[in-house]
Order: C-alpha cells, then structure tokens, then sequence
C-alpha cells in the first residue's frame, strides 16, 4: 500500500515530531537497511519532506530527512535483487530507502507520485495505485500479469466443477460409461464366486454339506446335477469373461469419443483465446510455453477423461467391493488379509516420493546430453576450425558420466523396489494359504476348499487398485495443474479491448497524428514521454534514433498493439481506440525487418491478408514488389510450397514475398520497420525500387538505420529517449547539424571503404 | 594516473579500450549523495557506483567503476584489476559499495523442501536469518551458480545461493534435488 498506516509507536513518534497524521501524504514499509539487512523501516513522505523512519536500540529516528522544497525528482535505483528510492537534490541523486525485490512496485510509484507532487503540487492516490501489481489480492503471490489467475489460490473444486461442465455436452455418453462401469466392476467380482461353486459342489462334494448353489436352481438342472453343474458353472466363467471384455471395448471406445471431442473443444477455445489476446500477453509468456498449452495440456485433460473412467473408478470402487465381499465370505481371513495392505500403501508412496523423482534426473541428463550432441554436431566446422575437439570429448564424457551416475541410481532404486513391492505383494497370497488352509484342516469357520480359492482369486484384484489409490492424489494433482494452465489461458481477459461504441472507418485517408504520447512496457519506466507530432495523408516519414530509443514502440501504439498511457493516437482525427480493430488494421500494412512468411504456397502467402484476392492481382502486386521474376523461376511458380517461415527462399526473396503481400493488402499506411537492413546491397537495391513503387501516394512511415533508404522522405523524424529531438526535411536537418547530421556523417564515412560487392560491380561495369 | 593499454598497436579511430585504474592514485571518499566520490588523476568523479564482472566465478577482480544509473546514460570510468591492490580504506568503501548493488541471500541450511502444485517451498537457514520463500517449479528458476552451486529466484526474483552443492548435508541434497534434478 502507499499509504500503509504507520505502527503505533511509529505513529505516536511522528504526530510528537511532526504533528498530525493527516499530513502523512504516502507511508510505506520498506524492508531492508542500507546494508543489506533484513529491518522494519517505514518511507514517510509529507508536503515538507521525505524520509525514512528507523527503530534502533528502543529509539525512533527519521535516519533520513529531506526537505520537499531541496528535492527535484525521484527514483527508482535498481540493482541485482534490490532497490534504492532515490530524490535528486541539487542535481545529485541521494539515498532515502533501499527495499528487497519483493517492495519494488510500491517504491516505483512512490517515486513517481513524488515526481508528479514536485511538477504539479498535486499527490492523489486512486485505488489503481493501491492495487497490487502483478499480485494475487488473496495471497500476494506474484503473478506473470495482473490478469493471470493465481495458481495457488485457484479453486480446485471449481476446477473440477469446470472440468464435468466440460463434459456436460456428452453427459449421455459420459453417463452410459459409467453405467458400463459399474457393471463391469460387478462381473469382475462374479468368476471367483463361480470357481467357489466349483470346488465345494463339484470336484470336493461334502455329502455332508448343503449346496452352494441354491435348491430351485438344482431342481432346474435335474436328476444329475452335479455333472450339468459343471457345465453350467463353466458356461457361466466363459460368459461372464466375454461380456466383461465386451464391456471394457464399449467402455474404451465411449471414453476415448468423449475424450477426443472434449479436447478439440478446448483446443478450439484455448486456439481462439490466444488470437484475442494482446501483443503484452506474449511478451510476458514464452510461445513454447504457449505451445504446450495447446497440445500437451490438453491431452493430459484426455488422459483425465480416460483415467476417470477406466483408472480412477475402478481403483476406488474395486478393493471397496472385494472388501464387502471378503468380508461376507470369512471376516475373520479378511482381517489377515489386511495385513499387508498398510505396506503396499507405504511401498506405493515411497515410489512416488523418492523412486521416480530418479527418472526426472535421468531424463534431464538424456536430453543435456543430446542437446550437447546436436550443438556440436552442427556445428562441428566451428569446432574443427578453432581445434576445440578436445574440450567438446571433455565435455560430452562429463555429460556422459552424469548420464550413466543417474541411470545407475534409476536402475539400482527400481532393481531394489519391485523385487521387495512382489514379496509384499505375495505375503497376503502366503498369509491366506496359511491361515484359511489351517481353517480348512480344521474346519473352522465353516472354511471350505471352494472359499480359499476364492479368496486368493481377489487378492489378486485387491492388492493391484489399492496401490494405485496411493497415488491417485498425485495423478489428479497433476490433471488438475494441467486443467488450471488450460483455465488460466481462457480465463485470461484480453487488454486491448474492443470499444463497444467503435467506428467503423472502411477506407481512411492516411493522416496520423501522435497527441501528447506517453507509454512504458513497464508502466512505471516510460518509453515514450509526452510525444506529439502530425502527418499529413500521402507523405512519406522517415524515423531514425538509436536502438531503444523507442521508434518501433510507435509502431506498436499506432497498430495498436498495445495502448497508450497517457495522450492519443489518431487516425483521421480518430482515436485508434475508437475503431474497429479489424478496420483499423485494414488500413496499416505493416513489412517487418525479418519476414514472417508461413507454411503454404507462395500465392497463398502473398494473399495472406486478402484471401479472396484473384491470382492477376497476386502477381501484379508480386511484380510491383520485385518479386515475380525470381518466383516465375521457382519449378512450381506461385504454387512453390515454402517450409517454415519461408525456407527456401534467400532474406531478399523472403522480404519481397513481404512487400507483395502488403500492397496486395492496398493499406493506406504504410510501415516499413527495417525493411532492407538484413539483406544484401543488390537485394536492397531491389528492395526499393519496390519500396517506391508502393509507397507512392500512401502515407508511409519508414524506420531504418540505413540513413541512405530514407533519402525520398518528405520529412525525418529523430527520436532519442522516447522524445522527438529533430523533425525536418533531410536538407534542414544537414542544415541544423545536430544529431541527424552526426549520423549521416558517422553512416558516409562507414560506407566509403571499398566493400567486395562494390568493387563487384565497379569490375562489372567495365 | 590511468594504466595505457599493455601492447601499444595501432587501433582505429574511434575504438574504445578497457581503461584499468592504477590503484596506487585512486581516491575514494565517502559522499553525502548516492555513491562514491572518485578522483583519479585531479578528476573529480561523484555517484560513482561499483560492479562486478565476474561477480560468480571471481568477484575478488575486475570491479567497473561507473558513473549515471540509467540506460544510455551510464559511463565507465575504469575498472579495478583487483581488489585487494587497493588501501584498506579504499577497499572498505568499494565493499560496501559492491554490497549495495548486490542483495543475495546465501543458503547455510535447507530444513524443508516441499512441492505444491507448481511451486517448491523453501524453508531455509541463511546469511540473512531464517528465511522461508516460494519459487515457481520452473527449470529457469534455478540457475547455475558457478560449477557446483545454483541460484534460486523466488517468486519475488529475490536471490537465494547455494554456493555448491557438495557441501550440504546428505539429507539436505536429496531434498534439494528431489525436485532441482537439472
């Protein structure tokens, strides 16, 4: 909080010192000394002074004090895991806080209300300002955006609530499943039973003890019933197996329609939600990340939709059945059986918990491995030309060594494990043998033969799904960070919003205007300040301005990438905030320094944004761009199919594809961000014979640090630290001598040396 | 007096050389503002900051010496080969100067390392005091500290080091890399 109320005794110190409360304009905690200690010390800022208030040996002091009317402005001084709140005073920059990384919002924007307090007199805090940043309201945890959902604090119930609303759709199917289930999980109880009848009414008939098998049956069967019983016991067995295998085919198939349709509705959503989402959000989340959302996190959701119905259930309902009917059968070999059952559970968990967290090093160690083979490999000339050969053998063995140190500990924890889970595993067999078989000597318990058989039947069914309970909590865990990933991308709001009130401009006429622009990636550390200037439809601007001084940023403001934090960007008078986005980006071509060409054919690359455009068109636009000739000389001509971002073709091919592709589009703006600054001379030259082409009567805005691309400009813009420093036509700015001059100059001298495609051409010219 | 480069070759106009600081005529003060005051050859140098380019494997040497804090604005005045070749009262202000731009907590003891969905939870004994602290299950979240140690980012990008591995308890090491396997 800015305004954190100060501890009692803080407080008590300040009112004695300093009067009331009610002048404490921001207070905040910051949590470490200068030293780097770990301390309770409060940053106060008043209309007279800032300053930080410490406890030390029972005493409260202001440890630093600066007066309001010395202090000019104020910063943030961010070094490796801390900060320092920073007043400049006099022009030298003094000490008032330093804070862990953990304060390091709070501290920005108390300097930056400080700041705004010094230029304007005015500090106001807005609940915008006392929003945490980035943070969880419920836990404080750190977020990637403040639309993220937060991880931990995310309701596990209400993502499983999510994941059956999910299958709502396919409820008949989802439903007839789990009837198939039960009654699958009832059959499998029926062929022990069955193989009970067998033995005690059949092979060892006690002419002393009733039937299993029930009076009305027997009568049924007729006068020998003793040899139709083993008929009808046997038919019984083998009808039993054929519907349960009927049953798990059903079962599967219905499981796996619902799982693969559920899948593709998510990936659908998921695919739809990330097309929706800003520029912002993927500067802050990894494509590959993204990536595996989409695919793999998804199929661990089909995974969840088989397990529920063939793994989970099963393991649930199964050992609770057989337990019922053990029970029934001979409770007091029931509670023998038992015996062993806490074991199982505790060699199960310690699987999980320590044998199988030795594959993740295992697997680590396999993939360092073949990364390093594929480096070296590739790039064996590097290595050969340096004669590296040595230290890559040193390398690869030390990587090798770790992969055989891990294997080894894999294996040995395995070779260990399963020998020891199959003894626990037996002794339930070995204790039924022995207890029921001294029950069947002995006749106690109305044990029989027929029963003992039985009983290590189930065994054999209790001891399996029993194990797998253990770590059920451990698959569903997992199932459930995979749904949250999925429910964190869908859930997450796009920040670029369409405005519900937004014009629709088919066709504009080109003139932008750029009205008091401020705008920071981070909010807090603006990249444009206050930036104003106007073009007027059909010329041409060029920008030019050290990297990072914030020449794209306006590119990515004006296509509306991302939206400003203070001021306007126009259109035609419009805000771009007011149109359509499909309208507005209609109007902008955009041609990129790297090319992105797509998987597909050339003609289907060239009519990206138009789609329906007729093929005359797509070459007519491909031979303004100098594109045609070289592409007629491909095999397949416009039907070329290019690889992934257009391998196959040179930078300068790939970049006219480009060019072709934005006039085809027709915008009337332009933007060429580096356009011909990675390619090579005779490329550029063709480049922009086609540039011009293109740009003519279009208001057209040109970035390039090849001051020479831009010497068609109507007028040139140079930037330097998010600001405007010069504006003019190329003459006036030569004339003027500033900083556009130094660079034409800095750039003349550079190119003058001979460069072996110059002298190329002056040796082809004679 | 600033030390000329070891080898005098011709070099293009407009090259830029590392500049190494003689410590023998370096004067370092103390200053009321941030940083330190600095004066090398009657030159006066104030809000001079330190850093570290070896600051992992060797942060005994190569101290840069820099003057403005922000991008584009920042300037080197010169480096400082080693540190100990500097006065003892020199050596003092450039340490605490050196401790000002890096805050780390370094790990004496691990007691507990548990994972909860998607985060590992630390509780830990450090240079710092008893420290307890979150850390998305992240294979760039840990990062190599050296050969044999690793940096921990938390939640909050605060530094937690173990400066190597081997040196922790065997109980420590295994639940360390229970879940840190890279």
């Amino acid at each position: 909080m800015l305004r954190h109320p100060l501890p009692p005794h803080f407080a008590e110190w300040f009112k004695q010192q300093n009067g009331k409360d009610e002048d404490i304009l921001l207070s905040t905690p910051n949590d470490i000394t200068f030293e780097g200690e770990y301390a309770e010390r409060w940053v106060v800022v008043t209309r007279d002074a800032v300053m930080m208030l410490r406890e030390k040996d029972g005493r409260i002091s202001a440890a630093r004090n600066f007066a309001m009317a010395d202090i000019e402005s104020a910063r943030v001084d961010p070094r490796v895991g801390s900060g320092f709140l920073q007043v400049k005073i006099n022009g030298n920059w003094a000490e008032v806080a330093r804070f862990s990384n953990a304060r390091s919002t709070w501290f920005e924007r108390i300097a930056l209300k400080i700041t705004r307090f010094k230029e304007t007199g005015e500090l106001e805090i807005t609940p915008e300002d006392e929003k945490e940043e980035n943070r969880c309201p419920t836990c404080s945890l750190l977020l990637r955006s403040s639309t993220d959902v937060c991880p931990r604090c995310i309701n596990k119930h209400r993502v499983f609530g999510r994941l059956l609303l999910l299958m709502k759709p396919y409820w008949p199917w989802a439903a007839g499943t789990l009837a198939l289930v039960f009654i699958g999980l009832g059959l499998d109880l029926i062929p022990p039973q069955l193989s009970r009848i067998l033995m005690d009414d059949v092979f060892v008939r006690d002419p002393n003890r009733d039937f299993l098998m029930p009076a009305w049956a027997r009568e049924y069967i007729g006068t020998n019933p003793i040899a139709m019983l083993f008929w009808v016991v046997f038919v019984g067995m083998a009808g039993v197996q054929l519907l349960r295998i009927l049953i798990n085919i059903v079962i599967a198939r219905l499981s796996v329609t619902v799982g693969t349709k559920i899948t593709h509705d998510l990936r659908h959503r998921l695919f739809t939600r990330l097309s929706e989402l800003s520029v912002k959000y993927y500067d802050r989340h990894q494509v590959g990340i993204l990536m595996t959302r989409v695919t793999s996190d998804t199929e661990a959701l089909h995974g969840f939709i088989i397990q529920s119905t063939q793994g989970f259930l099963v393991n649930i309902l199964l050992p609770l059945f057989i337990g019922i009917t053990l029970f029934r059968m001979n409770a007091e070999l029931t509670l023998y059986v038992l015996i062993p059952a806490p074991f199982v559970i505790v060699s199960t968990y310690y699987f999980w918990e320590r044998v199988y967290p030795r594959y993740y090093k295992f697997w680590d160690s396999h993939s360092k491995l073949a990364g390093m083979l594929n480096s070296v490999l590739s790039g064996v000339r590097v290595v050969k030309a340096f004669a590296q050969e040595g230290r890559e053998t040193n390398r690869f063995d030390k990587l090798s060594e770790n992969l055989q140190t891990s294997r080894r500990h894999v294996d040995k924890a395995t070779g260990t494990f399963y020998p020891i889970v199959g003894f626990i595993f037996g002794l339930g067999g070995l204790i039924v043998w022995f207890v029921g078989g001294r029950y069947v000597l002995e006749q106690r318990y109305g044990m029989t033969l027929g029963t003992l058989t039985a009983f290590t039947s189930y065994l054999g069914m209790f001891y399996g799904p029993l194990s797998n309970l253990t770590y059920i909590s451990s698959w569903l865990t997992s199932f459930m960070t995979a749904a949250q990933r999925i429910f964190e991308v869908l859930d997450t709001e796009p920040e670029i919003v369409e405005n519900p009130t937004a014009y629709h401009m088919h066709i504009c006429r080109g003139e932008l205007e750029f009205k008091n622009v401020s705008f920071g990636y981070d909010r807090h550390n603006p990249v444009i300040r206050d930036l104003s200037f106007r073009i007027e439809p059909g010329e041409m601007i060029g920008i030019v301005g050290r990297s990072g001084s914030g020449k794209t940023t306006l590119i990515n403001l004006l296509c509306r990438f991302y939206d400003v934090d203070r001021g306007a960007v126009l259109i035609d008078g419009v805000d771009v905030r007011d149109l359509h986005k499909d309208d507005l980006r209609r109007n902008i071509g955009l041609v990129l320094q790297e090319p992105f060409l797509f998987r597909g054919t050339v003609r289907e690359n060239i009519a990206y944004g138009r789609p329906d455009a007729d093929i005359e068109n797509i070459m007519r636009a491909a031979k303004a761009a100098n594109a045609h000739d070289f592409v007629m000389r491909l095999p397949d001509g416009y039907d070329t199919k290019l690889g992934e971002y257009g391998s196959g073709l040179s930078g300068g091919e790939r970049q006219r594809i480009s060019i072709a592709r934005a006039l085809l589009y027709d915008p009337a703006v332009l933007i060429l961000d580096e356009a011909t600054s990675s390619v090579d001379t005779e490329s550029e030259k063709q480049i922009q014979d086609a540039l011009s082409t293109i740009t003519k009567g279009r208001t057209t805005i040109a970035i390039a640090h090849r001051l020479s691309t831009l010497k068609n400009s109507n007028r040139i813009i140079v930037m330097n630290d998010g600001r405007v420093i010069e504006i003019g036509t190329h003459n006036e700015l030569m004339a003027l001598e500033g900083t556009y001059y130094k660079l034409v100059k800095i750039q003349t001298e550079l190119t003058s040396e001979p460069t072996v495609e110059r002298l190329q051409l002056e040796s082809s010219k004679k | 007096m600033i030390e000329a480069p070891a080898e005098q070759t011709t070099k293009p106009e407009g090259f830029r050389d590392l500049v190494f600081i003689d410590p023998t005529t370096i004067k370092i003060e103390e200053s009321t503002f941030a940083g330190l005051e600095i004066t090398i050859e009657g030159e006066k140098y104030e809000g001079v900051r330190a850093s570290l380019a070896l600051p992992i494997t060797d942060p005994e040497h190569y101290v840069s010496l820099r003057v403005g804090a922000t991008k584009g604005e920042e300037i080197e005045i010169g480096m400082i080969r080693n540190l100990s070749e500097l006065s003892e009262e020199c050596q003092k202000l450039i340490r605490r100067e050196l401790k000002k731009r890096y805050f780390l907590h370094v790990i004496h003891k691990i007691i507990e390392v548990k994972e909860k969905f998607g985060f590992i939870y630390f509780d830990t004994e450090t240079n710092k005091g008893m420290r307890k602290f979150a850390m998305r299950y992240e294979y760039n979240r840990v990062q190599d500290y050296g050969e044999f140690g690793r940096v921990i980012l938390d939640t909050d990008d605060n530094r937690y080091i173990i400066p190597d591995l081997r040196l922790l308890s065997p109980d420590e090491y295994k639940a360390f890399t229970r879940y840190v396997y890279w």
